[in-house]
């Protein structure tokens, strides 16, 4: 097994809709304080455990995912005791109705929920991105009286697990969890190496609403290389398909191009050639979507990023669908891409394009 | 608990109603804008755009937190695109313009001698028009000032030339229930006297924070001036103090009505509030014994979008006050709209220390603040 499982179930029984990732992020505070003895915060909430090199002045490598996912924030409560709550991230509309939904009060106490279709046709997402979800409640006093408070956070309630095979496994918040755990486990696994390079790793907030957390993690870290941990959409089984890209099983993805994002070019090559030299399950894909990796980017006097990413089925509904093999290669090539690295090559990476 | 607060100074909010002064433009603003908080702030600075940053500084002197307050002065309105032979002035929006509400108007031409020439935007007859050109917008780059001369030479002698701005000609006016008040600008120049009159309130106060007012530029072609803004200041807590749309008109019966008090935004689609600054405000306003209203605005932004983002982040949120008419020529507030969200931000200023602070980042996890500084 290439993941560490119970520490996959306790990052997926937390919930982290955009803006109130505090409780992961306490989470992650304490599994890095038994593997750095430094923790660094942006004034937005994204964490980073640090890994300081013994040289002085070494470049920085900031290694980074996100941590919120898809969600609802509460905007109404109405009189009948039913709730109105705006999606934060791309919620899919297809996914919705019936779905277990989970709010968290100020203090503390969990509530479970459904999401209701608001129309006899039985749509559940309306224009205006919002849904209507039924708490229980008979009433507006009622739902008052429980500490539903505007500006409330709505998830998708846990359901994860692995499959018979025990090959894939399924989360509601993939996008989201798998940047949390790879971050933990890359950590733990280069506890007592020595590298020439002052490196971050770490995870941002806000990305779901429009890459936000990533601009002031960047501008924190001040990074000379980039590597982002991401999960892209798996086309590999749909039946209106033209090509496949990104299939579940294949391996880690060789990202070279989304609609914000150009990946350093000697990051790919390097990237490639440690797959092949070492029988590691890769595939090439571009994503026509965009992601944090452009304002590592673009920030700052620019800094080359390279994604070692992985596809997901479902993505951002109550379910998504990972492949432990693609995992598996996804972590191999990046423990062996650290290795490699120096700050010569960092240097090398930055000059790719002169 | 110390909560005392001056009387508003309306005639302030007419001054900043009824200077003009569209995206890069808003000189006459920030003069008022320094004019009259000079008296009320320990430090006055701008930054290259033009912002113009208002400094009262609090007692405590060490680990004293930056608090930011932003409002933008720009306004929406025109620049003279280029003048027709025979004397019209053809218009470019600068800021988001809907032609329903331009055609009949008077807008002011303000020249690089800061002359005021007055002109009317150029409208049609009805009569025996044919019904699809009647039920068709006239778009904001179709039409004209009419300024009743006779050609491009006249027009060029009233000192007009290309680029210079236009605005509309529209005077403050309290209206029939004087509670209402009408005028031009409101988006944003009601925030801007909100941030003068907190720094007044402030004045004859302790507190401990260090308050800087930033009346920003070019917030409506882009949110550009609270970027620069906030690199002046490099704040800890930002509250964006900007207008919402009303929605108690027959037009659109949802619910933001004109009176009804402060507005919190909890967010709008480029900025989520800090949960703790959220609560913190809900806090302030029950001890006020204050009205309060949820924004969730999901079209647009205010300086809060980029100041948040800036930097390593700085803690923020935004304050709307509701406005009736939005970029149109004539808009509507309420005063007691304008009283309660000065009574929140003055009481605000007044609370926020270190542990304040420190609570408001602990609402998003941040509990260790080891090597937590930016530096350039």
């Amino acid at each position: 097994m290439f993941i560490d499982m119970p520490l996959f179930d306790k990052l997926s029984e937390i919930d982290s809709v955009s803006g109130d990732e505090k409780d992961i992020s306490l989470l992650l505070k304490s599994e890095y304080e038994a593997l750095t003895d430094t923790i660094i915060y942006d004034n937005l909430g994204s964490i980073f455990a640090v890994k300081k090199s013994k040289k002085k002045n070494a470049p920085h490598v900031m290694i980074v995912g996100h941590m919120d996912e898809v969600g609802f924030i509460l905007k109404k409560i109405n009189e009948n005791g039913t709730i109105r709550a705006l999606a934060l991230g791309e919620v899919k509309s297809t996914s919705l109705l019936g779905t277990s939904v989970r709010l968290k009060t100020r203090n503390n106490k969990t509530i479970n929920g459904m999401l209701l279709a608001y129309d006899k046709t039985e749509n559940v997402l309306d224009e205006s991105k919002e849904v209507l979800v039924d708490f229980g409640f008979e009433n507006k006093e009622e739902a008052i009286r429980n500490d539903l408070n505007f500006g409330d956070r709505i998830a998708f309630a846990n359901q994860s697990g692995q499959f018979l095979n025990n090959r894939r496994l399924f989360s509601k918040n993939w996008d989201g969890r798998y940047a949390p755990l790879m971050g933990i486990e890359v950590l733990k696994a280069i506890k007592d190496h020595e590298f020439d390079f002052d490196l971050y790793i770490g995870c941002t907030v806000q990305e779901q609403v429009g890459f936000r957390g990533i601009q002031t993690a960047t501008n924190l870290v001040k990074p000379d290389l980039g590597i982002v941990l991401d999960t892209n959409k798996a086309f590999d089984y749909q039946t209106d398909i033209k090509e496949k890209n990104g299939e579940l099983g294949k391996g880690v993805l060789i990202n070279f191009y989304d609609t914000t994002v150009l990946p350093n070019r000697l990051l790919l090559t390097t990237l490639k050639n440690i797959c092949e030299e070492n029988n590691l399950l890769h595939q090439y894909y571009y994503s026509m979507e965009g992601s944090d990796a452009a304002w590592i980017n673009k920030l700052r006097v620019g800094t080359p990023t390279l994604f070692i990413n992985v596809p997901i089925r479902n993505m951002n509904t109550p379910s998504s669908i990972m492949d432990i093999k693609d995992y598996g290669a996804a972590k191999s090539a990046l423990l062996l891409f650290l290795e490699s690295l120096t700050a010569k090559k960092i240097q090398e990476f930055k000059e790719e394009n002169r | 608990m110390m909560s005392s607060f001056n009387e508003i100074d309306l005639d302030l909010l007419k001054r900043l109603s009824e200077a003009d002064g569209i995206g890069g433009r808003e000189r006459e603003v920030s003069r008022i804008v320094t004019s009259y908080g000079r008296k009320y702030s320990d430090e006055i600075q701008y930054d290259n755009l033009g912002s113009v940053i208002l400094k009262s500084a609090g007692k405590s002197r060490v680990n004293t937190p930056k608090i930011m307050l932003s409002s933008h002065m720009d306004e929406v309105g025109f620049m003279v695109r280029s003048i027709t032979e025979d004397g019209y002035v053809n218009l470019l929006p600068v800021g988001g313009w809907w032609g329903h509400v331009m055609p009949a108007q008077e807008m002011t031409i303000t020249t690089a001698n800061s002359e005021k020439i007055i002109g009317v935007i150029g409208s049609r007859a009805p009569h025996g028009l044919p019904a699809e050109i009647k039920e068709k917008v006239i778009q904001p780059m179709d039409m004209y000032l009419d300024l009743g001369v006779n050609s491009r030479k006249s027009v060029e002698g009233l000192g007009v030339s290309i680029g210079d701005m236009i605005t509309p000609n529209v005077l403050f006016r309290e209206m029939n229930d004087s509670n209402y008040l009408m005028g031009k600008a409101w988006d944003d120049r009601c925030c801007v006297g909100v941030g003068l009159e907190v720094l007044k309130n402030l004045s004859e106060s302790d507190y401990e924070a260090d308050v800087y007012f930033a009346a920003t530029t070019q917030e409506e072609v882009g949110i550009r001036g609270a970027r620069t803004a906030v690199h002046t200041i490099k704040p800890d807590v930002a509250i964006a103090l900007d207008v919402t749309t009303a929605t108690d008109t027959p037009f659109d019966k949802k619910g933001m009505k004109l009176g009804d008090g402060v507005v919190l935004s909890v967010l709008d689609s480029l900025t989520i509030g800090n949960s703790g600054l959220v609560q913190m405000m809900e806090e302030i306003v029950q001890d006020l014994s204050l009205d309060v209203r949820y924004d969730f605005m999901t079209v647009g932004g205010t300086d809060a979008c980029n100041i948040h983002k800036m930097m390593d982040g700085v803690v923020s949120m935004t304050l709307s006050l509701p406005t009736r008419y939005m970029h149109s020529p004539r808009l509507i507030i309420h005063r007691e709209d304008y009283i309660q969200t000065i009574k929140l931000v003055t009481e605000f200023c007044r609370r926020l220390n270190l542990e304040k602070l420190n609570q408001l980042k602990a609402s998003i996890g941040i509990t260790n603040f080891r090597e937590n500084h930016y530096l350039d």
